[in-house]
């Protein structure tokens, strides 16, 4: 019930054999064909199967910048600037004739014509966990399904989940959940961008001929384990582990080595770990990863609002320009869809202690690239900036265009045989037309 | 990818086979596997509990004839099912699974050299009886259930869940019953230092829609939170059902003082008293704000509450403590500092997660300095003026406009406690039971105690079956019903008579959680071999039909226990209680580093499927370092000891790990690779061991 299934997006495999990598596929066809023991329409279904797989693989690509705790959306992206509810915070004109940003954001707003930029999302999640998973997925928390995170679902339908670097590396954070999408678009999570990845071994993998003889020497033990009974587990650990094996080799795990950029560059991204964080997402986005979370935690700012949020946006505001740049200059930002968001927006009365509570009635996400229309705004908030007048957009909406713009089929059915089938998003979702270029 | 190069050379029809083999082997990966384990911390003194330590419930012999009645049943479905069953597992399997499913750990070198050696025939038994005594029976049982209770509970849950786990390990050492542990979570107050038992509603106590879906599947393996947005399309639940099961937790509430130590305290106070409460402290707080300052600091209300301000257990400053009404006493108007709100306490952490169990919780408390205070006087005169257990909007309920313009003139904190109030109003007034039963209020009793005795009560239909069935699961790879917390909405069941019988077994024995542990291990069933052979779908069946045994992957709890207890024995300095305390504690500190790896809490959910990560710590990972020490210790001595044949030389390190004696092919075989110079050879059969699938799983 709790299995995988797959789509129609290939031939008919038996069940199942959707673990075969291109690799493994494209060896056994090219060997049959050379053995002659392959009949010819298997050899042609697994050369097809590969082939699909292959061509799943777009060029499309995620960056989500994750704003953990809920960003004040006044503080941000919807300032009104004098009103009660504004606090100190000002707000600074953009390249984009109408609008504004906080004054927190300066380089941002130079980049205004890239942005797009809802500031009527609205929903009814107000503790942390439920807006994390709603936010993150879709849909409306459900202990009963294990709904997949967003860069799950990219890795999954756009990314080669066959390369040797993960198809969605997700940078800080608690692991987003891959849920029923299984186990090869899982987050790998890395802890921080400039510390190296867990495990990895030796440099090269090690001294060569003793990862050899200690390989065999497992092979003598898999097979006795296989012979009693144990070889379904056994097969699915050796894929695993020949994909880690592949990392561990892989010349491009030089993606996750910073050092290797100027220092112009880190500067540029801001030396906080969370620009070194967008700085890692961009080396992986070249290097053919599909999806790439990054998380700046410290939003939840009951008290000392104002101050906290001018410091997040320090690091923010100079990441997420530098992104949008490079992308640019690298022709990236027209396959690569940015999206920069929280839980929900905080409350626009200030409380003590210049703290704000939190908001799911209405706060912003940004987007850039991927095909979104920039220097669009959607949604209006009133002049307190604490009720939506104007197009308010449900997180499922969110969804439905981010399937859109990624060319991802939306209706497609996971978990078909169980009596839970589940689309890749929440079905109620209507597409923001808006924000389409 | 050498499978499948041999694969090639064979004939038409072998490739086909192989083909739907290698195929198959993803779809292992589904098979379930108990929950993992909550991160550890360093072991925290609980509360002493309120059950006295008890005689155990049921002797082997009762366990054994719930058994012998499982396998007859069993036996009659295999024929029916033209199922053959699988070998029995040789004893150093069935050890070995033994150790893993009660215990959570391998058993150690030592323990399996000395029952393969032992020829008593009713050794088996006496193992099980052994186990079931151990410390480490009440740990794992502890793990399983603060999963259970506490995964949908987020990432603030943290501390909550060492409490929790501790005060769980320490009722099931002294023999408490599956439902003295639902009755305490779900009913107990006090005030107290460590929460315990009160871990699970402090830690939802804000989302009483999510605690009361958990209750619902943790205790009666029932799904009713999907009826909480719609009826339930599949399944018997409506949105009412949902709805009136919610509101028992209704009158919860959670409280958390800090201080030099923090107090936490769950209890019971109706809805409308409680806002009333909550704005009236929300407009004190302001006006002393205002008086030092306006928008500064605002010292009175955040200050930690002061000592003398702290209740004593069952009697809460205004009498509510344990009490579900408050004997029509409406609040104060002067809301002083021994009021045990916090309010607003909870912000002064809010940069500090770990030790602030109520952040996120409280988007309704900050206190604001500066609003206009009108609609707030407003709102509260209908408060006072509404008879007791009406909702004091009911008189301006029926103009919308004039209310929403009423709420809109409320500053924001104000307007979210009454627009919560209201929609809760609506939704959960009126509790009432699953099975359709009323609820009639009691004096002197909460709406959860009522709850938590239906709960447990010896007819309720679900709660015997829930557990049985989860049990099962844990023990055999699926329940009789699978998914095991989908008891009324599965359609995947099997001999549900035979559940029934366990389940009312397990009832007549006070839910005593060894007696049901223990008749299920004690089967003919548990003790079967894996499937073989190259039908997958029949290797499946006979699984599904308990006629073999599954093969599933350790979670994270069982990893690092088995690693500390394979690679780093009990060989230290210090006292025997020194050197366990030490690998104990390290064992906890390789849960939590390794949870990310093995599942961690998806482990609950999605099973455990191998991951790179998984691979990369195996292969690479600081146990690895661990393994070259333990080479370079005793082992390593005896290993190089070349007197001695090889095939005892591997004996120790094939034990430690698996369990079991190499064979004398696998040390033909490993021999012919070693590696001259002992050490550099123990390091990789070491190696090949840990990262074999015989060690990474539970078979």
């Amino acid at each position: 019930v709790k299995r995988c299934c797959d789509s129609n997006d290939g031939p008919t495999l038996p069940r199942g054999a959707r673990t075969w990598s291109r690799r493994d596929l494209l060896e056994l066809a090219l060997r049959g064909a050379g053995a002659a023991a392959l009949t010819p329409s298997l050899l042609g279904l697994l050369t097809r199967h590969a082939l699909a797989q292959q061509a799943k693989a777009t060029s499309k690509k995620l960056v989500l910048l994750w704003l953990d705790g809920g960003p004040s959306q006044l503080d941000t992206f919807d300032p009104k600037p004098g009103a009660a509810t504004a606090g100190p915070v000002g707000a600074i004109p953009t390249d984009v004739k109408g609008w504004m940003l906080s004054q927190h954001f300066p380089l941002l707003a130079k980049r205004a014509e890239h942005l797009a930029m809802v500031r009527s999302m609205t929903s009814k999640e107000g503790s942390h966990a439920r807006a994390r998973e709603l936010l993150h997925s879709g849909y409306t928390p459900n202990p009963a399904v294990a709904f997949p995170t967003l860069g799950s679902i990219v890795a999954h339908e756009v990314g080669d989940l066959d390369a040797d670097l993960p198809a969605f590396v997700q940078i800080a954070g608690l692991p987003g959940s891959s849920g029923h999408l299984g186990v090869a678009s899982r987050p790998f999570v890395v802890a921080s961008a400039t510390k190296k990845i867990d495990n990895l071994g030796p440099k090269g993998g090690g001294e060569r001929p003793r990862v050899e003889s200690r390989s065999n020497m497992l092979d003598v033990l898999e097979k006795s384990f296989s012979a009693e009974g144990g070889d379904r587990a056994s097969e699915a650990n050796a894929v695993q582990r020949r994909r880690a094996r592949r990392l561990m080799e892989s010349k491009l795990l030089v993606a996750f080595d910073l050092e290797k950029e100027d220092e112009g560059t880190r500067k540029r991204y801001g030396e906080a770990a969370f620009g070194q964080g967008v700085l890692l997402a961009r080396r992986l986005l070249e290097n053919g990863v599909a999806a790439v979370e990054v998380v700046l935690d410290g939003w939840d700012t009951h008290v000392n609002n104002f101050k906290r949020t001018a410091d997040l946006c320090r690091d923010l505001d100079p990441a997420f320009s530098a992104l949008i740049d490079d992308l640019r200059e690298r022709s990236l930002l027209a396959d690569t869809l940015v999206v920069c968001m929280g839980e929900f927006g905080r409350t626009p009365t200030i409380g003590a202690n210049d703290g704000r509570d939190h908001w799911p009635n209405n706060y912003c996400v940004a987007l850039a690239g991927g095909g979104v229309k920039g220097g669009t705004v959607v949604g209006e908030t009133d002049e307190r900036g604490d009720s939506i007048v104007k197009d308010p957009v449900q997180v499922a909406d969110l969804f439905a265009t981010i399937a859109r713009v990624l060319r991802m089929d939306r209706d497609k059915v996971f978990l078909k045989d169980s009596r839970r089938p589940v689309k890749l998003v929440d079905p109620n979702g209507v597409v923001v037309e808006q924000l389409l270029s | 990818v050498s499978g499948a190069a041999r694969t090639s050379a064979a004939t038409r029809s072998a490739a086909l086979a192989a083909l739907l083999a290698f195929g198959a082997a993803a779809l292992a990966r589904a098979q379930e596997s108990p929950p993992s384990p909550a991160p550890n911390g360093p072991p925290a003194s609980a509360p002493p509990a309120a059950a006295a330590p008890r005689a155990p419930v049921s002797t082997s012999r009762e366990q054994q004839a719930l058994a012998d009645a499982i396998d007859a049943e069993l036996v009659a479905a295999w024929s029916e099912q033209k199922l053959a069953a699988a070998a029995p597992a040789d004893d150093a399997t069935w050890l070995r699974r033994l150790s893993l499913d009660l215990r959570g750990t391998i058993p150690s070198a030592e323990e399996a050299a000395a029952f393969l050696a032992d020829g008593a025939p009713d050794k088996r038994a006496r193992r099980v009886d052994a186990f079931l005594a151990d410390r480490r029976f009440s740990e794992n049982l502890a793990v399983l259930w603060t999963d259970l209770l506490l995964s949908n509970a987020g990432k603030n849950a943290g501390r909550m869940e060492q409490w929790l786990e501790t005060w769980l390990q320490e009722q099931f050492e002294q023999g408490a019953t599956t439902a003295d542990v639902a009755r305490h979570v779900i009913a107990d107050s006090e005030w107290t230092l460590k929460p315990g038992p009160l871990s699970y509603l402090l830690s939802y106590h804000d989302t009483i829609e999510v605690v009361s879906g958990v209750t619902a599947r943790a205790f009666l393996g029932l799904q009713i939170q999907c009826a909480q947005c719609h009826d339930h399309p599949y399944d018997r639940w409506k949105r009412d059902d949902f709805n009136r099961f919610t509101s028992f937790f209704a009158d919860v509430r959670a409280d958390h003082l800090k201080g030099g130590d923090p107090l936490f305290r769950v209890f019971d106070r109706d809805p409308e008293w409680d806002l009333e409460d909550r704005l009236t402290h929300l407009l004190q707080a302001s006006r002393r704000a205002r008086k030092n300052g306006g928008g500064g600091a605002m010292d009175d209300g955040n200050a930690p509450m002061k000592p003398q301000g702290r209740p004593t257990a069952k009697r809460g400053p205004k009498g509510e403590g344990a009490k579900s009404q408050p004997d029509g006493a409406k609040p104060a108007g002067d809301v002083d500092e021994t009021e045990p709100g916090g309010k607003g306490d909870a912000k002064n952490d809010a940069n500090d997660e770990s030790t602030d169990v109520m952040r996120g919780t409280s988007m309704s408390e900050t206190v604001e300095a500066d609003f206009d205070e009108s609609a707030l006087l407003e709102v509260l005169k209908l408060c006072k003026n509404a008879p007791k257990g009406t909702s004091p909007f009911a008189s301006v309920e029926s103009d919308a406009a004039a209310l929403t313009a009423l709420f809109e003139r409320l500053p924001s904190s104000a307007r979210e406690l009454c627009e919560k109030y209201r929609e809760h109003r609506t939704l959960f007034h009126e509790a009432g039971y699953l099975d359709g039963q009323p609820y009639a209020a009691k004096e002197g009793t909460t709406k959860r105690a009522a709850l938590a005795a239906w709960l447990v009560d010896a007819k309720n239909p679900w709660f015997g079956r829930a557990i049985a069935n989860r049990f099962w699961g844990r023990l055999f790879g699926k329940g009789l019903v699978d998914p095991v917390d989908d008891l009324t909405g599965s359609q995947d069941r099997i001999l549900a008579p035979l559940l029934d019988r366990v389940a009312a077994e397990f009832v007549a024995h006070g839910t005593d959680p060894r007696f049901l542990v223990g008749a299920l291990v004690r089967t003919k069933a548990y003790a079967l071999g894996n499937a073989r052979g190259a039908d997958v779908a029949e290797c499946e069946r006979a699984e599904r039909w308990c006629a073999a045994h599954p093969v599933r992957n350790l979670t994270a709890y069982e990893m690092a226990n088995s690693l500390v207890a394979a690679v780093a024995p009990d060989e230290g300095r210090g006292s025997p209680a020194d050197r366990a305390a030490a690998a104990d504690h390290e064992r906890r500190k390789l849960v939590e580093s390794i949870a990310s790896y093995f599942g961690g809490k998806d482990g609950a959910s999605d099973g455990n499927p191998p991951s790179i990560p998984q691979s990369l710590f195996l292969m690479n990972g600081s146990h690895a370092e661990r393994a070259e020490r333990f080479g370079r210790g005793k082992a390593l001595d005896r290993f190089q000891d070349e007197t001695k044949p090889l095939e005892d030389r591997l004996r120790d390190l094939f034990l430690a790990t698996l369990g079991r004696p190499p064979t004398a092919a696998e040390v033909e075989r490993v021999a012919k690779l070693m590696k001259p110079g002992a050490s550099a050879a123990v390091e990789d059969v070491l190696w090949a061991l840990l990262n074999s699938t015989e060690f990474r799983s539970n078979h």
